[in-house]
């Protein structure tokens, strides 16, 4: 009998039934609490961004909730997916920060996906954030094209299969012939900054927005350089910076860097569960719009030494589209090139 | 120099050293409660420091976290709970001093050792930040894995009388390691579907249950208070404990050197040093069997460790602007919203906000360890008060310590099976530690091994500080057998095996028979994978297996040797318990317990967890206080519902609406809330 219950109750609050009892008077928010679910823990970009975002996104909700952000770290990210998607409430009181790399993992027949991507709420992305990689300026080689049908290769330093840090580079060798290798197994994207200061690893790939964080000074200082970007066009910062698309070998090359740069074009993305009434949505969807535009957000930021380009939901969906309609011939070609 | 002593200047300027007390009072706080670590505090309080000048922002966020191991000490010696996962040696020595009375003796002890640890650290930060860099650079994932390899050589340290019973436990620790995604191919390894295993097995969670879940039931079943009242003990001794920390003065200074030394290095992690600074201790102690029943000795070497280690972590994080660890990784984001750019800049320019983070870790220990003095009488009176008035306190501090690492009750899952294990630990005899160390170990030997192999293929074996590393490591494990095998010595294989027991010999058999199936259920499962995901789990398999296989042959041996002379096991008791240490007379609740005592404790312990999966923490925790304390305490109502009430506003205020920490739901209540 009870498992009945359970099951019934379960089935009544699925993500397939929209809760149409949310009447909404404008002031739903006034005295609730708020929770951002963020899938990493304290202390990590994801963290650092929900946490801002979170202190700014309250003035623009009507009602001014408080806004907490709660940590659910597990799986890269998939855990706090899975989390909002079905089991958080949907009366629009729970956001999921979405770690954007788990895209990967629906379109790659992944383990452990219970979510899919169209269904969510979409309210923005944070930042347009291409994976790009840098090189010491000491390195035997310094220019991708130089790279490309070389002998010795450049090794890149990276966490492991399923991260940009590790992929990225697998990826952009098979596409282009480029002699990059990957070496898997760095902890932390801190502990690969420390591995090319060794001298051990020549260089690394990852999101430009950290990059220009976190590697700020080895840029100014050219002790490294910027000498690859992922993407369909030339970040508006890597003017000069070549892109890997200009050197793939073919067509089904193209469709694998796009598929690369397509997480980083919705960096940091924040969503609602599938099922919240579409008038929450909007509110969120407008709030959240208006905190990335509030100067008091942007001014702390700046000082955070973090830049914001956000995208709105229909940008997301349109990528989305794009990314879960690739053949399934190239999504197997991926998943195999990012094996070791 | 000028410039040092103006930085101490800034540091003491009205409004900093407002700032800094408070963040001292919120780390002290922070500290003593299990679970809520440092670095998840720093990513709460860092909205805080905004407004603040880049000194007093430090001011506060390092006072913070500087003084947190000193608070995970308190709890530790004081309830056998860790404060911290960087706590958990504390326990090991710290708690039987409690539980025989010398609760002020540990403490004083503890306190200034971890003064001590934390000056050396301070002042070793000041002095090395223009030479360290190159120093760093020579260490690379090769000697990384060298290093890990000598922090498992401890375990022949860690484990005690009973080295093949140490070394089952450490195998077990390495394959707990094991568990979670491979750190090279991403494949998921023991995780029986459940994602939350994929980020592996987190010490919090195990450090909580292994030493506090265990002590709270040994707690429920006893009833007496944790420690007899002893004529002349508080002030006298705490004074008696800080002698003590004088009289091992050099140990201080080592046990601080190794804080430091694996705080520099990023990557390492906390909870590693301490235990390889009380292994140090232990090694070379004259006393070193008594370790682990209230030597004053590992009390002294796991608090000054761990204070020593703040310095040691920063100075990664200030001379390269690269975090060695999530705290300093916040810290630095600090650095970037104050202007400043961690680097050579640091030595230059904003040379004195470098000095003023030496001055204000100085500070906030001196100023955390008079606090704690001051209240050394209240804390110590604790441990006099009987157990069951304890016990929901204690409740409380176990489950969220657990259940603060993820906020998942999977935390509390993994935190109660560790309960059991450190339960039949206690029971039978298995020493905790080895496995604690191996746990933490053993996932970045996996890691460092394969790095350094895919870095540099074997040549990695003759880098010189490789060499230097397997040297010490040989050394250190052949030392103490030339020098005549004293405590941990002896032949290797069920040696002195300790105490032959008619009771434990049968049980042991169970355990082993148990470790034995795990081992060839892992390597079993690993035959299938690939070669570099299936190594470690191969290797570890095998290992328990074969030591399994050791020790049943050993108990078999020594069950047939027994029955004949059970003279000389008294013998052999005689000889491990010296008649001067008042060590052994820890009353052994578990092993005297009646059945009816277990039923009630466990089945108590188990309402609680139960309660909280259905109603929630803020139903349970005061629910559970009134049953308990008029139940089972036999108080008055006025008493049980006054309990209730400041714990449900102790959970209540400080984790929902001061921290903004999720507490678990209830199943139940959001169910209804979900209609």
């Amino acid at each position: 009998m009870a498992t009945l219950c359970v099951a019934g109750c379960a089935a009544a609050c699925g993500p397939a039934g929209v809760d149409t009892t949310q009447g909404d008077d404008g002031e739903f928010y006034r005295g609730k609490t708020v929770s951002i679910v963020v899938g990493s823990g304290a202390g990590g970009g994801f963290d650092t961004t929900a946490r801002l975002v979170a202190r700014h996104i309250a003035r623009h909700i009507p009602g001014a909730p408080t806004v907490i952000v709660v940590n659910m770290p597990g799986g890269g990210g998939l855990v706090a997916a899975n989390h909002v998607f079905s089991a958080a409430a949907k009366d629009g009181t729970v956001v999921g920060l979405f770690h954007e790399a788990q895209m990967m993992n629906q379109l790659t027949g992944g383990e452990g996906v219970n979510f899919d991507l169209r269904a969510f709420n979409w309210l923005g992305s944070s930042y347009d954030d291409p994976n790009v990689c840098i090189v010491r300026t000491d390195a035997p080689v310094t220019t991708f094209q130089d790279l490309i049908g070389r002998e010795m290769p450049i090794a890149v330093g990276g966490t492991g299969p399923g991260s940009n840090t590790y992929d990225a580079p697998r990826v952009l060798a098979a596409a282009t012939g480029a002699n990059l290798r990957a070496v898997a197994g760095y902890p932390t994207t801190n502990d690969v900054r420390i591995g090319v200061e060794r001298g051990e690893i020549q260089g690394m790939c990852l999101g430009w927005e950290s990059v220009r964080s976190a590697s700020g000074p080895w840029l100014d200082d050219g002790y490294a350089r910027v000498f690859v970007q992922n993407g369909t066009e030339r970040h508006p910062d890597l003017q000069d910076v070549p892109l890997a698309m200009e050197f793939a070998e073919d067509d089904d090359s193209r469709a694998l860097l796009r598929l690369v740069d397509a997480p980083g074009a919705m960096a940091k993305p924040f969503a609602l569960p599938p099922g919240v009434a579409p008038d929450r949505v909007e509110v969120m969807r407008a709030a959240l719009h208006a905190t990335y535009r509030d100067p008091m957000f942007i001014e702390e930021a700046s000082a955070m030494n973090l830049a914001f380009q956000p995208k709105d939901a229909a940008q997301i969906q349109e990528i989305l589209d794009d990314v879960l309609a690739t053949p399934p011939e190239i999504a197997a070609q991926y998943r195999r090139i990012i094996q070791p | 120099m000028d410039i040092f002593f103006s930085a101490l200047l800034q540091v003491l300027a009205p409004h900093t050293l407002v700032v800094m007390l408070l963040g001292i009072a919120v780390g002290l706080v922070v500290g003593i409660l299990p679970g809520l670590g440092g670095a998840a505090t720093l990513a709460m309080m860092l909205p805080f420091v905004y407004p603040m000048d880049a000194i007093s922002a430090f001011a506060f966020l390092l006072g913070m976290h500087a003084v947190t191991a000193t608070g995970g000490d308190i709890t530790s010696v004081l309830f056998g709970i860790p404060g911290e996962a960087t706590s958990a040696a504390t326990v090991l020595d710290g708690y039987p001093m409690t539980r025989r009375g010398e609760a002020g003796r540990a403490l004083g002890a503890v306190l200034f050792s971890s003064l001590i640890g934390a000056l050396v650290g301070a002042m070793v930060l000041a002095i090395s930040v223009p030479v360290i860099r190159p120093v760093v650079l020579q260490l690379g994932p090769p000697e990384f894995l060298m290093l890990t390899v000598l922090g498992l050589s401890f375990i022949v340290s860690l484990a005690g009388q009973n080295l093949i019973k140490g070394f089952i436990m450490a195998a077990f620790g390495l394959l707990l390691a094991l568990v979670g995604l491979d750190p090279q191919s991403s494949i998921p390894r023991f995780t029986f579907g459940q994602l939350y295993l994929w980020e592996g097995i987190s010490v919090v969670p195990v450090v909580v249950g292994l030493f506090g879940g265990a002590e709270v039931l040994q707690l429920m079943m006893t009833k007496h208070s944790i420690a007899e009242p002893r004529t002349g003990e508080r002030v006298a001794g705490v004074m008696q404990g800080v002698r003590d920390a004088v009289a091992h003065k050099w140990l201080i200074l080592r046990a601080s050197a190794i804080g430091l030394g694996i705080g520099v290095i990023p990557g390492m992690g906390g909870a590693v040093s301490q235990f390889v600074a009380y292994a140090h201790a232990r090694h070379t102690s004259t006393h070193s069997e008594t370790f682990g029943k209230g030597n004053i000795e590992g009390v002294i070497a796991a608090g000054a460790v761990n204070n020593s280690r703040e310095g040691g972590n920063l100075i990664p994080t200030v001379a390269f602007g690269i975090p060695g660890s999530i705290s300093m990784a916040i810290l630095l984001s600090v650095f970037l919203l104050k202007g400043l750019v961690p680097g050579p800049a640091m030595l230059t320019t904003n040379l004195d906000v470098t000095y003023a983070m030496v001055w204000i870790i100085v500070l906030s220990n001196i100023i955390a360890v008079a606090v704690s003095f001051t209240f050394l009488n209240q804390l110590v009176r604790l441990t006099y008060v009987q157990a069951t008035l304890l016990v929901p306190f204690l409740m409380v501090l176990v489950a969220f310590g657990a259940y603060t690492a993820h906020n998942s009750l999977a935390d509390i899952v993994l935190m109660l099976g560790a309960t059991i294990v450190g339960i039949a630990a206690i029971r039978w005899d298995w020493p905790r530690a080895p496995l604690l160390l191996a746990l933490v170990l053993g996932g970045i030997a996996e890691r460092y091994l394969f790095l350094s192999y895919s870095l540099y293929e074997w040549s990695w074996l003759t880098r010189p500080l490789v060499i230097v590393f397997a040297m010490i490591i040989v050394g250190g494990v052949v030392w103490p057998l030339v020098r005549g095998g004293h405590g941990s010595g002896g032949d290797g294989v069920g040696g002195n095996t300790g105490v032959p027991r008619s009771g434990p010999v049968r049980a042991d058999l169970l355990i082993t028979l148990g470790f034995l199936a795990a081992g060839a259920w892992v390597v079993f499962q690993a035959l299938d994978w690939p070669f570099r995901t299936s190594l470690f789990p191969l290797m570890t398999g095998s290992l328990l297996v074969g030591l399994a296989l050791l020790k049943l042959g050993a108990s078999a041996a020594r069950v047939s040797r027994s029955s004949t002379s059970s003279e000389s096991a008294d013998a052999a008791l005689a000889s491990v318990v010296r008649p001067s240490d008042l060590l052994s007379d820890l009353p052994e609740v578990f092993a005297t317990a009646q059945r009816s005592e277990w039923t009630a404790a466990v089945s108590w312990m188990a309402g609680f967890f139960l309660m909280l999966w259905l109603l929630g923490a803020l139903v349970t925790v005061p629910l559970f206080a009134v049953a308990y304390l008029l139940i089972v305490a036999r108080r008055s109502l006025v008493l049980a519902g006054t309990y209730a009430l400041v714990s449900w506003m102790f959970v209540y205020g400080l984790f929902d609406r001061v921290l903004h920490i999720p507490l678990p739901a209830g199943v139940i209540l959001t169910r209804l809330g979900g209609l």
